[in-house]
């Protein structure tokens, strides 16, 4: 097919040609260059910028969200979407009124699962299962949620474990989502933490956080968790009551999942410090995960019943974990480069432990092997 | 020109072959669905499709959620790839073009056909799901007709989340239209020119699903396809709906200019 090619013939492609620099300038480069532009300077130092992330929870708004894990976790049965939560790509819709008025549903093609927050309880609401799930009860201890990875409240929380010996330094700041946001860096001050950093962008506006990244000690983003399309303001409180759901089921629990079980029926009394780190101050109230350490390097233990401490090491070691035997007991490390767990098992298989922090494995290790060489007060878990 | 292409569209049996057989998958899987009375399980499956047994007025949205995926692009490539290049193959595109009709007229006669097709075979899958669902499927009485959040669904409500449905899709497959169009001005081999068409939606669909292609994907024109299942949330996000309809918009017009200053320059050999 041969073409003569004429000045009109020129001009139409010219028109063509022209159309489409105009549409790909507008539409692709038009909102980079937006958020390249530069931002004017905070003037708060960057110890108050955290302070107004870390008062953020009564800040209301409505926004889409999406998280990105890069921790490589085994599946365990029993821990729910954990390892899909904290290795993959998840994506939100949120509405946020204040701590006991939110929700949160996570959304993907086939259908969405949708948390509801409210004061004296916790409803999930799944479509693929046509499940709605009451928790009441207010148990604090539990597996993570897609909530928790949201940037205010993975913030939040962050902020909240800061220690002394951790640092708070100002980054420039930027534009997210076409909101200006002032930037600041935690940095752990203990080296047997396995976050490198983390990057906090905080809207200037309102003190709401809208970007977090975390960067593990192997130099990777472990965790990245965004807002987008932020509206700032009280949601229709329609949209924050649970749903009807003709038709499905419908279920009653105190405890929202396994952590939540085991942690209720725990009994046992364990040591004040683990590992020369001692219980992380503050109150433990009954059906806590006790904690120990200060700043961001903490180790969290739950003891587990011998029955459910079977299935999870045999999961674990399903999935390509190795028994090691140690001198009371035996150990089976599960590890990612930021969230690192040890379950250890005693010698006689009566007492079980599941050891977790995002520390160093060998600190986890010490905290293991000092559980499993005492002798614990009280009874096993029911 | 416009009412000859269209009437050349409805008098061929193939148009009507190719519409049948795109409602036929959906009748299938409603037959074997009424049958076994087994729905996919949870979050397995086409979009909709494990909530359709009891609640036959869902049925449409599963059925375009049925052929959506392969089905619907292949019959619209094939039409719109067919539209100038099957004439040049034929030997009557000159002759087309012998008589007093500006190349740019006939370019849009074509494209106004291709629309109708698509707008027919979309449709055609909406209307026969409809049927389908409602005599096979039922409404049991067990359940109510819910959004994905969990909300009850109005008949009102569902009317028009399902015409908003029909509209997005047949926009959607005139993005895949203006592709094989334009390839179709370019070649004289209209096999070539549905697959070419069909070529960039599986390139698109890898690079969708690809991290690392994560800076181009929103602009990539099957990014929002699936978007239409927003409309069965509640409340309805339609940021990516919006970003659909965009998206689309600008390959069409893209393309389509393509194809015009394509159209209007070449020498017409066959």
């Amino acid at each position: 097919m041969s073409t003569v090619v004429t000045p009109a013939a020129r001009a139409r492609w010219a028109v063509v040609v022209l159309g489409t620099a105009a549409l790909v300038s507008v539409l692709g480069f038009g909102p980079r260059a937006v958020a390249a532009l530069g931002v004017t300077p905070t003037e708060l130092e960057p110890q108050a910028v955290a302070a107004r992330a870390a008062a953020s929870a009564d800040v209301p708004y409505s926004a889409t969200g999406e998280s990105r894990g890069a921790l490589a976790l085994p599946d365990l049965r029993g821990f729910g979407d954990l390892a899909s939560l904290l290795g993959d790509t998840t994506q939100t819709r949120t509405w946020w009124g204040d701590e006991a008025h939110w929700r949160v549903d996570v959304v993907d093609v086939t259908g969405e699962r949708d948390t509801y927050g409210l004061p004296r309880s916790v409803w999930t609401w799944d479509y693929g299962r046509r499940e709605l799930v009451t928790v009441t009860g207010g148990a604090t201890a539990r597996l993570p949620r897609a909530d928790d990875l949201l940037p205010p409240q993975a913030t939040r929380r962050l902020l909240a474990a800061v220690g002394p010996d951790d640092a708070v330094t100002a980054l420039p700041p930027q534009r997210v989502g076409g909101r200006t946001a002032d930037r600041v860096r935690v940095s752990p001050g203990d080296g047997r933490s396995t976050i490198a950093r983390a990057d906090v962008w905080v809207d200037r506006e309102t003190g709401l956080p809208l970007r977090l990244v975390v960067v593990g000690t192997d130099g990777s983003d472990a965790l990245t968790t965004e807002l987008s399309r932020v509206t700032v303001g009280r949601p229709d409180p329609a949209v924050l009551t649970p749903p009807a759901a003709p038709g499905a089921e419908r279920e009653l629990r105190t405890a929202p999942d396994l952590v939540g079980r085991v942690a209720q029926a725990s009994r046992w009394l364990l040591p004040p410090s683990l590992a020369g780190l001692p219980v992380t101050p503050g109150r433990q109230a009954p059906g806590d995960v006790t904690t120990y350490g200060t700043g961001l390097v903490r180790v969290a233990v739950l003891p587990l019943p011998p029955d459910v401490a079977r299935d999870v090491v045999g999961g674990a070691t399903s999935a390509g974990s190795v028994v090691e035997e140690v001198p009371d007991g035996r150990l089976v490390r599960i590890g990612s480069s930021l969230l690192n767990a040890v379950l250890a098992t005693s010698a006689d298989g009566r007492r079980a432990y599941v050891v977790t922090g995002l520390v160093d494995p060998g600190l986890l290790d010490e905290a293991a092997a000092d559980l499993l060489d005492a002798e614990p007060e009280g009874r096993g878990p029911r | 020109m416009i009412r000859v292409e269209l009437r050349k569209l409805v008098s061929r049996p193939r148009t009507w072959v190719s519409i049948g057989l795109l409602c036929l998958l959906p009748v299938v899987v409603a037959v074997f669905l009424a049958v076994t009375g087994i729905a996919p399980r949870p979050g397995q499956g086409p979009t909709l499709l494990a909530a359709v047994l009891g609640n036959g007025a869902l049925y449409p949205a599963a059925a375009l959620g049925i052929v959506l995926p392969f089905f619907l692009p292949i019959a619209v490539a094939v039409q719109a790839g067919e539209a100038v290049a099957g004439e040049a193959s034929a030997g009557t595109l000159r002759y087309l073009l012998v008589r007093p009709v500006g190349r740019t007229r006939l370019l849009v006669a074509k494209l106004v056909s291709v629309l109708v097709y698509t707008l027919l075979a979309v449709l055609a899958v909406a209307v026969v799901g409809y049927v389908t669902g409602i005599s096979l499927l039922g409404n049991s009485g067990q359940l109510t007709t819910t959004t994905l959040a969990g909300t009850t669904l109005t008949p009102a409500s569902l009317a028009w989340r399902t015409g908003v449905m029909v509209l997005y899709i047949g926009w959607s497959m005139v993005g895949v239209a203006a592709v094989a169009l334009f390839l179709s001005t370019v070649t004289d081999s209209s096999l070539a020119a549905a697959l070419g068409g069909l070529a960039v939606l599986v390139s698109s669909s890898v690079l969708v699903a690809l991290d690392a292609a994560g800076a181009v994907r929103d602009y990539l024109p099957t990014r929002y396809w699936l978007a239409w299942v927003d409309l069965f949330r509640d409340p309805v996000p339609w940021h990516d709906l919006q970003a659909g309809v965009l998206v689309q918009t600008g390959y069409v017009v893209v393309l389509l200019g393509a194809a015009w200053a394509n159209f209007t320059t070449r020498d017409i050999t066959s």
